[in-house]
C-alpha cells in the first residue's frame, strides 16, 4: 500500500542521481584542476630549466672566453716580458735596423698585436716593430706610460680602448716597464692588441640571438663586443663588470635597456672581465613557449573534460528523468488501482503461473499468505458461489474461443467472514501466433454495495409501483364505491318501501327480500373494496392495538380448529395508534384468519405484539418506515409457506390461492390499505415448508388505556344450550359460532335458511334458541322463524339484520322474533340477548 | 320556506335524492333540494344533508362552501366512502365539522335517527 509520505518526499532514486551529478561535477573539477596544477608545475620547472640551461651555457661560455682572452693577453705579455729583457740585454749592441727588424720578427709570431714599440723614459718612442708614415709622438701623457712610470710594480698594465692614432682601429695598449740596470724606470714596452683581432675570435662563438660577449676592463669599460657596436667601445658599463659569480644575474642590460641575463668571468692576471649577456626574453623564450603549449594543451583539456562531463550530466538527467517518469507511471497505476479498489490478476498459460494482485487476493476471499501461484489451483480453491461458477466458465471458455471479444463476468465469492461478495471481473486474453490462449490479465472490482443498491433500487420501483397500481384501484374504487353505493341505497331503500308496502303477498315479499338480499351483498363487496382502496373513511382516534388483538384472539380462540396451537406475547402495553378501531379489528382478524387456513395439517400461530423504536429508517417488503416509535404486531404460522412468485401479488386485490368461494381475495389487500392508510408497512416472510410471517409495523401515536371491557363474566354466560344459527354468509356462521361458542353455548351453523328447517324438522327438539339472518334467498329469515315456530311454538329467536327499521322490527316481532340484532354483530350485544332469551343472570 | 322543519339536500345522485325525499316526506319533514354550487345564504333551513364524494380530499371543500352558505345550520354528511357502521357522531364527523355522518348505502332507520336527533320528532 502506498502512505502519503512516500508521494511526498523525494525518493532515493532521484537522491542518488543528484548526487551522482554532484559527485561527477566535483571529480571533473578536480581532474581540471589537477591538470592545470600540473600544468603550472611544468611551466615552472620549465622555466627553471630555461634560466638553469641559460645560466650554465653563459657561465661556462664567459668562463671559457675568459680563458681564451688569458691566453691571447698572456701571449701578448710573453712578448713584451721578453722584449723587454731582450731590449735590455741586446739593444746597446744592436743597430736601430737591427732592433726594429727583431721587433718585427717578435711581433709576427704573434697575430693579436699590430705593433711593438719601445718607449724611452720620457715617453718618446724608440724603436717600432713596424714603420709607420705618421709622425713620432710623444706618449708621456697617455695613461700606459704613466702608470709603469709611476708603479714600478704595475706589471701589465691595459690601457681603455683607443682608436689607433696612426691607422683609427679600435685598439688596447698593453704595456710593461723597461729598468735599467740599476732597476731606474727606462721607459715602457707598448703592444698595440687589435681589438678586431679578438672580436673576430669571439665571433667565431655563436650564442644566439639576444646574446652578446663583451670584453671589459675590471672599471667596466667596453673593449670588445660581439656582436660588434663600435660606437659603445670605451665607455663605461660597471654594471656588465661584476665581480666574479657563480652564476648568472640578472641586470638591466646598460646598452640597450633590456633585462638580461649577464654571467661575468675575470681574466686572469689581467685587469680584463668578460661578460657574457643574453636578454631575458631570449632566454626565457622557450620557457614562454612552453608555457603558451601548456596552456593551450590545459585549456584543451579542461574544455574536453568539461564537455565530456556536461554529456554526461545530461545523460544522467535524461536517465533519472526517465526513470522518475518510469516511477511516476509505475506510482499512477498503483494509485489507480488503489483509487479503483480494482485488484488484478496474470495468468500464465504456458506455465499456468498465476500473479494475483494483494487486493485481488483480498477480493477473493483468499489469505494473503496461502494464495494459490497456479491458475489451476485457483480455480479450484477459489470460494465461488456454485450458481455463478457455471456462468463463470463459459464466460471464460467463450473469451478463449473467441466468441467474445472481451472477458467480463460477476460472481459472487464467499469470505471469511461467511459474507458473499459480489465481484465484477474483466479482462483480455492474449495469443499466441496458433491462436491458443496465452497469457490471460484482467482486474476485478467489489461491487457487492452497487449490486444491493440495484437491488434495493429494483425493491423500491417495484414498491412505487405498486403503490401507484394502489393509488390508481383506489382512485377506481372510490369512485366504483361512490355509485353503487348510491345505486344499492336505492334499491335497499326502494326494495324496502316496496316490501312495506307489498302487504301480504307472499311471492312478492319473497322476490323483494331476494332483491335486498342481492343487494346486501353487494353492499359488503363495495364494503371490502373500500377497504383496500384506502378511500373508506374511518374513524381517526387513539386506537389501544393490544386490546385489539386481544380481542381478535378471543374471537379466534373459539372457532380454532383442532391441531392448532396458539402462542401470543402481547406487550405492547398502552401503545396506541391513531385510527378507526374497526379497520384494525379488520387487520388483526384478517391475518390471522389466513394464518389459521394456511395451517390445514394444524399447527401454530405466533401472534406477537411489540414496542419498537427504529433509530434509522428502514425499508420494508411492503413500504418504508421513517425513524420513530411503532408496534410491530407479528402473526406467523407454520403452514406450507408461500411461493416467492406468489409472494409478490398476495396483497393484489382479488387475488387468492383458495378454492374458488372459499374467499374473496380480498383480505390481505385489505390489511394492506389499512396498514398504508395508518402510515405502517408490511413485512412478509415466507419459507416453503417453513410457514410464512407477517410483520405489521404502525406508528404509535400516543398512549391509550386499555378499554374497560366488561369482564367476561360479568356478560350472561350460556350453559350447553344448543343454538341454531343461519346465514348464508360463510364467514357471518362462523363468526356467530365463533362467539354464541366463546359464551358457553354449542352452536350448529346452517347456510341456508331451506336446510336449516329441514334438520329442524327433523330433530325439533335438538335446538334450544335460533340465530338466523333475515335478508337470505329462497326463504328469508321471517319466513324461516315462521315455519320454526309451526313446528315448535314458543321458540326463541334472533333475529340479525344488516338493515331493518320500525317496520321491520314491528312485522319481526309478529313472527315471533324475541331479539332483532344490527349487523355488524357485536359479542356483546349477543350475549346480552341470549341471557336474556335464556333469562340467565350474569 | 321558512317553515319549521324545512331540509335541505345536497345531492347530485337523482335515485339517492328521491329517495331521501320520499323517506323523510314519509317522515312528516318538509324537503327541498340544491345543488352545491349554486348554494345560496338567502334560503335559511334547519338541516343541510350533503353528499360527499371523496370525503378525505375534495369532499372537506365542499362541506366548507356548504357551511358558508348555510352558517350556524347542522350539517348531516352523507357518503359512499364512510365505513359503514361508523358512529353518526364520532370522531370522524367532528373531523370533518359536521353534526352527523352517515354511510351509504343509506339505511332508512340510520338516516331518519340522525334527523330526529337533530330536529326531533316530526310534530
Amino acid at each position: 500500500m502506498l502512505s502519503v509520505s512516500d508521494l511526498a518526499s523525494p525518493d532515493l532514486g532521484t537522491i542518488r542521481f543528484r548526487r551522482l551529478q554532484i559527485g561527477l561535477v566535483a571529480l571533473g573539477v578536480l581532474v581540471i584542476l589537477a591538470f592545470a596544477g600540473s600544468s603550472a608545475h611544468d611551466a615552472w620547472r620549465s622555466h627553471r630549466y630555461a634560466l638553469e640551461t641559460t645560466d650554465r651555457e653563459l657561465t661556462n661560455t664567459a668562463r671559457a672566453l675568459a680563458e681564451q682572452t688569458v691566453w691571447s693577453v698572456q701571449g701578448v705579455d710573453l712578448l713584451l716580458l721578453d722584449t723587454a729583457r731582450w731590449y735590455r740585454s741586446e739593444s746597446r749592441s744592436l743597430s736601430p735596423d737591427a732592433l726594429t727588424a727583431a721587433l718585427a720578427a717578435r711581433v709576427a709570431g704573434v697575430p693579436q698585436v699590430r705593433q711593438v714599440t719601445i718607449m724611452d723614459a720620457q715617453g718618446n718612442p724608440l724603436y717600432r716593430s713596424r714603420q709607420i708614415a705618421a709622425p713620432n709622438v710623444n706618449v708621456a701623457d697617455r695613461s700606459y706610460f704613466i702608470a709603469q712610470r709611476d708603479d714600478p710594480d704595475a706589471g701589465l698594465f691595459m690601457s681603455e680602448p683607443l682608436t689607433t692614432r696612426t691607422e683609427g682601429r679600435g685598439a688596447v695598449i698593453l704595456s710593461r716597464r723597461l729598468d735599467d740596470d740599476q732597476g731606474h724606470f727606462a721607459g715602457v714596452v707598448v703592444a698595440n692588441v687589435d681589438l678586431q683581432d679578438l672580436n673576430q675570435f669571439y665571433r667565431a662563438v655563436d650564442l644566439g640571438p639576444g646574446s652578446a660577449i663583451q670584453l671589459l676592463r675590471d672599471d667596466g669599460t667596453l673593449l670588445v663586443r660581439n656582436p660588434p657596436r663600435a660606437s659603445l667601445v670605451g665607455k663605461e658599463f660597471p654594471t656588465l663588470a661584476l665581480r666574479d659569480t657563480a652564476s648568472m644575474a640578472e641586470v638591466q642590460n646598460p646598452i640597450d635597456g633590456r633585462r638580461s641575463y649577464v654571467a661575468t668571468a675575470s681574466v686572469r692576471n689581467t685587469p680584463l672581465r668578460l661578460a657574457v649577456t643574453r636578454d631575458a626574453a631570449v632566454a626565457l623564450q622557450p620557457w614562454r613557449e612552453e608555457t603558451v603549449r601548456l596552456a593551450v594543451r590545459t585549456l584543451i583539456v579542461s574544455l574536453l573534460s568539461a564537455l565530456s562531463l556536461a554529456v554526461m550530466l545530461v545523460q544522467i538527467r535524461r536517465v533519472a528523468s526517465g526513470q522518475r517518469a518510469l516511477r511516476e507511471s509505475e506510482q499512477r497505476y498503483a494509485l489507480a488501482m488503489e483509487g479503483a479498489n480494482e485488484g488484478h490478476w496474470d495468468w500464465d498459460a504456458a506455465t499456468d503461473q498465476l500473479f494475483l494482485s494483494p487486493r485481488m487476493r483480498a477480493l477473493d476471499g483468499e489469505r494473503a499468505t496461502d494464495a494459490p501461484s497456479l491458475g489451476s489451483a485457483w480455480r479450484a480453491s477459489v470460494p465461488m458461489h456454485p450458481e455463478d461458477r457455471p456462468r463463470f466458465e463459459t464466460a471464460v471458455r467463450e473469451h478463449f474461443a473467441g466468441v467474445r471479444p472481451r472477458f467480463e463476468c460477476e460472481f459472487r465469492v464467499r469470505h471469511a467472514n461467511g459474507d458473499w461478495r459480489w465481484l465484477f471481473a474483466r479482462g483480455r486474453c492474449l495469443f499466441d501466433a496458433d491462436g491458443k490462449p496465452a497469457r490471460f490479465v484482467g482486474s476485478a472490482i467489489d461491487v457487492t454495495v452497487q449490486k444491493q443498491a440495484q437491488l434495493e433500487k429494483e425493491h423500491l420501483e417495484a414498491q412505487l409501483r405498486q403503490s401507484q397500481k394502489m393509488e390508481a384501484i383506489g382512485t377506481l374504487a372510490g369512485g366504483i364505491a361512490h355509485d353503487f353505493n348510491n345505486v344499492l341505497g336505492a334499491i335497499l331503500g326502494y326494495g324496502e318501501l316496496a316490501l312495506q308496502h307489498a302487504g301480504e303477498d307472499a311471492s312478492l315479499r319473497r322476490y323483494l327480500d331476494n332483491v335486498l338480499h342481492a343487494a346486501e351483498r353487494a353492499r359488503l363487496l363495495v364494503e371490502r373494496i373500500l377497504g383496500f382502496s384506502r378511500s373508506g373513511l374511518g374513524d381517526r382516534v387513539p386506537v389501544n392495538v393490544q386490546a385489539v388483538v386481544k380481542e381478535t384472539l378471543e374471537l379466534l380462540a373459539a372457532s380454532l380448529p383442532t391441531g392448532i396451537r396458539v402462542e401470543a406475547e402481547l406487550t405492547a402495553g398502552a401503545a396506541a395508534v391513531m385510527g378507526d378501531p374497526t379497520y384494525l379489528h379488520q387487520v388483526s382478524m384478517n391475518l390471522c384468519t389466513n394464518a389459521v387456513q394456511a395451517m390445514q395439517a394444524g399447527g401454530v400461530l405466533t401472534v406477537r405484539l411489540t414496542r419498537e423504536d427504529l433509530r434509522e429508517a428502514r425499508n420494508l417488503s411492503r413500504g418504508g418506515l421513517g425513524p420513530g416509535g411503532y408496534v410491530r404486531l407479528t402473526v406467523a404460522d407454520s403452514g406450507a409457506g408461500i411461493a416467492p412468485d406468489l409472494l409478490e401479488r398476495i396483497f393484489d386485490p382479488f387475488f387468492t390461492t383458495k378454492k374458488v368461494g372459499e374467499g374473496t381475495g380480498l383480505g390481505l389487500s385489505v390489511v394492506h390499505g389499512i396498514v398504508t392508510d395508518l402510515g405502517g408497512a408490511i413485512d412478509v416472510h415466507s419459507k416453503s415448508g417453513e410457514g410464512t410471517r407477517f410483520e405489521i409495523w404502525l406508528p404509535v401515536t400516543g398512549e391509550a388505556a386499555i378499554p374497560t371491557a366488561e369482564p367476561a363474566e360479568s356478560l350472561p354466560q350460556g350453559h350447553g344450550e344448543t343454538l341454531m344459527i343461519v346465514d348464508d354468509e360463510r364467514s357471518l356462521v362462523a363468526l356467530a359460532e365463533e362467539i354464541v361458542a366463546s359464551l358457553g353455548y354449542e352452536p350448529v351453523g346452517f347456510l341456508s335458511s331451506r336446510a336449516a328447517l329441514e334438520a329442524f324438522q327433523s330433530a325439533p327438539d335438538r335446538f334450544d334458541a335460533v340465530l338466523t339472518d333475515n335478508t337470505m334467498p329462497d326463504l328469508n329469515g321471517l319466513d324461516l322463524v315462521r315455519g320454526l315456530r309451526e313446528l315448535r311454538p314458543g321458540l326463541p329467536v334472533v333475529l340479525m339484520s344488516g338493515h331493518g327499521d320500525a317496520e321491520l322490527h314491528d312485522r319481526a316481532h309478529r313472527a315471533g322474533v324475541r331479539e332483532v340484532l344490527r349487523k355488524p354483530l357485536h359479542g356483546r350485544d349477543i350475549a346480552l340477548a341470549l341471557g336474556r332469551l335464556f333469562g340467565s343472570e350474569p | 320556506m321558512d317553515a319549521p322543519g324545512d331540509i335541505v339536500i345536497y345531492e347530485e345522485d337523482g335515485l339517492t335524492r328521491s329517495l331521501l325525499q320520499d323517506w323523510l316526506a314519509e317522515a312528516g319533514y318538509r324537503v327541498r333540494c340544491g345543488s352545491p354550487h349554486q348554494a345560496r345564504r338567502d334560503a335559511p333551513c334547519k338541516l343541510v344533508i350533503v353528499s360527499v364524494f371523496m370525503p378525505k380530499q375534495a369532499g372537506a371543500e365542499l362541506i366548507q362552501t356548504i357551511q358558508a352558505a348555510h352558517p350556524d345550520t347542522p350539517v348531516i354528511a352523507i357518503s359512499g366512502q364512510f365505513r359503514s357502521g361508523l358512529a353518526a357522531d364520532g370522531a370522524t364527523a367532528q373531523v370533518l365539522g359536521v353534526r352527523s355522518v352517515v354511510a351509504k348505502p343509506l339505511c332508512r332507520r340510520d338516516l331518519l335517527g340522525s334527523v330526529r336527533g337533530i330536529l326531533g320528532n316530526c310534530p
